[in-house]
């Protein structure tokens, strides 16, 4: 108190107002012991609860390292996931905010309403923060952004009570229908100029990107899912935010509506010089893929341009590592005669075409190791087997959507046996019947071939769907009481 | 050949090895004593459990053996919490069987049956909210209101949707 007046020697006024302040501080003091108290008291308490907890709460009992397994079945949705586990109790709690695997899969749904927007940009921070040094999976869900998205935010900010002018959106659905009208002239929206075209979206989803690309050197694989209504260059112009690198990606799958041409990947997709699996159903030019091919593992092509694509590119590409592929296939060029794409460590080929271009494609396919085969067929001509000597290594054959009419089925019946007269190896052979053929007649067709002399020696199975709805989910995982099983 | 398992509760079960081997403790168990007719303790499981559990080792006892190159962690996201209809008929028990089970799973090492316990109580928390969960199994929110609200704030996704 150098220097300065004591409390004695102040003005009264003043004086009183120390007093209160003592008083104060003192009330301060007994409130803190108070809850001091209780705190003790709350800390006794919920000991006895838990005591009694570990004796008559079952799930009480589980141990600390099993916690963990429940919460990862529940993966759908980590956002929701994390959010709602971690709200239960400080057990739950502690195992979600301890485990970096719970924070390793970034999930990020744009949904109707942009506003939310904010809490994905936290969860995605988080995420960041909390996964330690886990690679991490990214998935970017578009597809529920709204056309005219400006337009819808800048409603949603005026005023609700604008919708009731059109229609009265009672929930979400209601209002995706409604605003799935806006192309419709009658209700144009007076936002539809094509500069100002999902400029919200656009740069909400730059924001993200450049806030996440921060950390794009930890990203192991990144999925991205575009809306129907979006241009590819949307995506292609946001990603070009990316600036980070990409040394740890190995998976990358781009999907989209159908008139979302992606045309060149090496303006939206930084160099991935460790990519293993690339899928995809827009078009682009896989001369431009920025990895090295000789890498890839797995590569889905839900395309007919990238299919044939491939199929150019690969006759000198060389993907030396490349055990499965996916084509779709049912108009284009020729692959050059005589001339074949060297698949040497291909094992398992899923082909979608018409009849004469599934022949095409396998005719210009040297894959000595082939032995899954999945053959879709889009219209009634009935597939061709190649030329070739391609399936006399295939174990497994599926085969898909015959001819439906009996003409179509007779010329079905006399395709199979061409192609089980080359499939010397087949060990199961899968049909997904949709009214062809009858499984008698299947039955007859590889007694006939076996008696004819064909060795069909391996072939032990015959697996007929009896409908075609998830028929290639249920061939991955059978049901018994969706097949017929003929042991030959 | 039959083995002998005693549980906690003294009971005895004498099950064919092939269904007894389904559990990783008890075949590790059979390969350190080699042949011999000695009954194995299980003082962590009691015989109303252990009966349970036989049933489901019965069941598969034809199914592969785990190789231990299943998923692992990091591709949980992959995961299905999909069941076969026969382990949902098994597994459909009330709230302590289906934790006993876990238990017994756990420690006897048999690990799809601990897959289908941890799914079917994943299955029962999908889609509800901490209120409903705690509810659900009497789990006590111990929480203080001052540290949920730090944790709401921390996480403040969790407020905005």
């Amino acid at each position: 108190m150098d220097g300065l007046t004591t409390p004695t020697e102040l003005p009264a006024f003043l004086q009183e107002k120390y007093e209160a302040l003592e008083i104060t501080n003192k009330h301060i003091k007994d409130l803190k012991s108070q809850l001091d108290l209780a705190k003790e008291t709350r800390k006794n308490l919920l000991k006895e609860i838990n005591a009694f907890r570990q004796a008559e709460v079952p799930i009480s009992k589980l141990p600390l390292d099993v916690l963990p397994t429940i919460f990862e079945y529940w993966d759908e949705d980590p956002y929701t996931r994390n959010r709602t586990l971690s709200l239960v109790c400080k057990t739950w709690y502690e195992t979600i905010f301890s485990s970096t695997a719970f924070w390793s899969n970034i999930v990020i749904r744009f949904d109707w309403d942009l506003r939310g927007i904010r809490s994905l940009l936290r969860f995605a921070e988080l995420c960041h923060q909390r996964s330690g040094d886990k690679p991490l999976n990214i998935i970017l869900d578009l597809r529920r952004i709204l056309p005219y998205a400006n337009y819808i935010a800048q409603i949603l900010d005026r005023s609700s009570a604008y919708f009731r002018i059109f229609v009265n959106p009672v929930d979400k659905q209601a209002f995706s229908m409604w605003t799935s009208r806006t192309d419709n002239e009658s209700l144009q929206p007076p936002y539809p100029n094509k500069d100002g075209y999902n400029e919200v979206p656009q740069i909400i989803f730059r924001r993200l990107i450049r806030q996440a690309g921060v950390h794009t050197g930890r990203w192991r694989s990144l999925v991205i899912h575009m809306p129907n209504h979006l241009q590819g260059e949307f995506v292609r112009e946001a990603l070009s935010a990316f600036k980070g690198n990409f040394d740890a990606l190995m998976e990358f799958q781009v999907q989209g509506g159908p008139y979302n041409n992606v045309e060149s990947p090496k303006h939206y997709l930084p160099v991935c010089p460790n990519l293993r699996h690339f899928s995809t159903n827009q078009n682009l030019a896989l001369g431009k893929l920025p990895c090295n091919v000789a890498l890839m593992e797995t590569m889905c092509l839900d395309n007919n341009y990238n299919s044939w694509s491939f199929m150019v590119y690969a006759l000198h590409a060389r993907f030396d590592s490349l055990h499965t592929l996916e084509l779709k296939a049912y108009i284009g060029p020729v692959v050059p005669d005589g001339r074949k794409v060297p698949l040497q460590q291909l094992v398992s080929l899923r082909l979608s075409a018409t009849g004469a271009i599934c022949q095409t494609i396998l005719n210009g396919i040297d894959a000595p190791k082939l032995m899954r085969l999945h053959l879709q067929q889009f219209t009634g001509q009935p597939f061709e087997p190649p030329v070739t000597e391609l399936l006399s290594n295939v174990k497994t054959l599926l085969l898909q959507s015959f001819g439906v009419e009996l003409e179509q089925a007779r010329k079905g019946n006399a395709a199979l046996a061409r192609i089980l007269r080359q499939t010397q190896s087949l060990n199961t052979l899968t049909i997904i019947k949709n009214e062809w053929p009858s499984t008698w007649v299947i039955e007859e067709i590889v007694k006939r071939l076996k008696s004819d002399g064909y060795p069909l020696t391996h072939l032990n199975e015959i697996i007929i769907f009896g409908q075609q709805d998830n028929a290639t989910d249920r061939f991955l995982a059978p049901k018994p009481e969706d097949l017929t099983i003929l042991r030959i | 050949m039959p083995v002998l398992l005693v549980t906690s509760d003294n009971e005895q079960f004498r099950v064919e090895k092939v269904v007894a081997q389904r559990s990783v403790l008890i075949k590790n168990m059979l390969e350190d004593v080699g042949e011999s007719d000695q009954p194995i303790p299980l003082p962590n499981v009691t015989a109303p459990v252990l009966k349970k559990v036989l049933e489901y080792c019965d069941h598969h006892q034809t199914d592969p053996l785990p190789t231990g190159d299943e998923p692992s962690a990091d591709e949980s996201r992959k995961r299905t919490t999909d069941i076969s209809e026969w382990d949902q008929k098994f597994i459909t028990v009330d709230q302590e069987m289906l934790f006993e089970i876990i238990l017994a799973a756990n420690y006897l090492d048999i690990k799809p049956l601990l897959d289908v316990g941890c799914k079917t109580v994943a299955n029962m928390i999908k889609g509800k909210s901490p209120e409903e969960i705690r509810k659900l199994f009497n789990i006590v929110n111990d929480f203080t209101p001052e540290e949920e609200a730090q944790i709401k704030k921390e996480n403040e996704w969790a407020e905005d949707r």
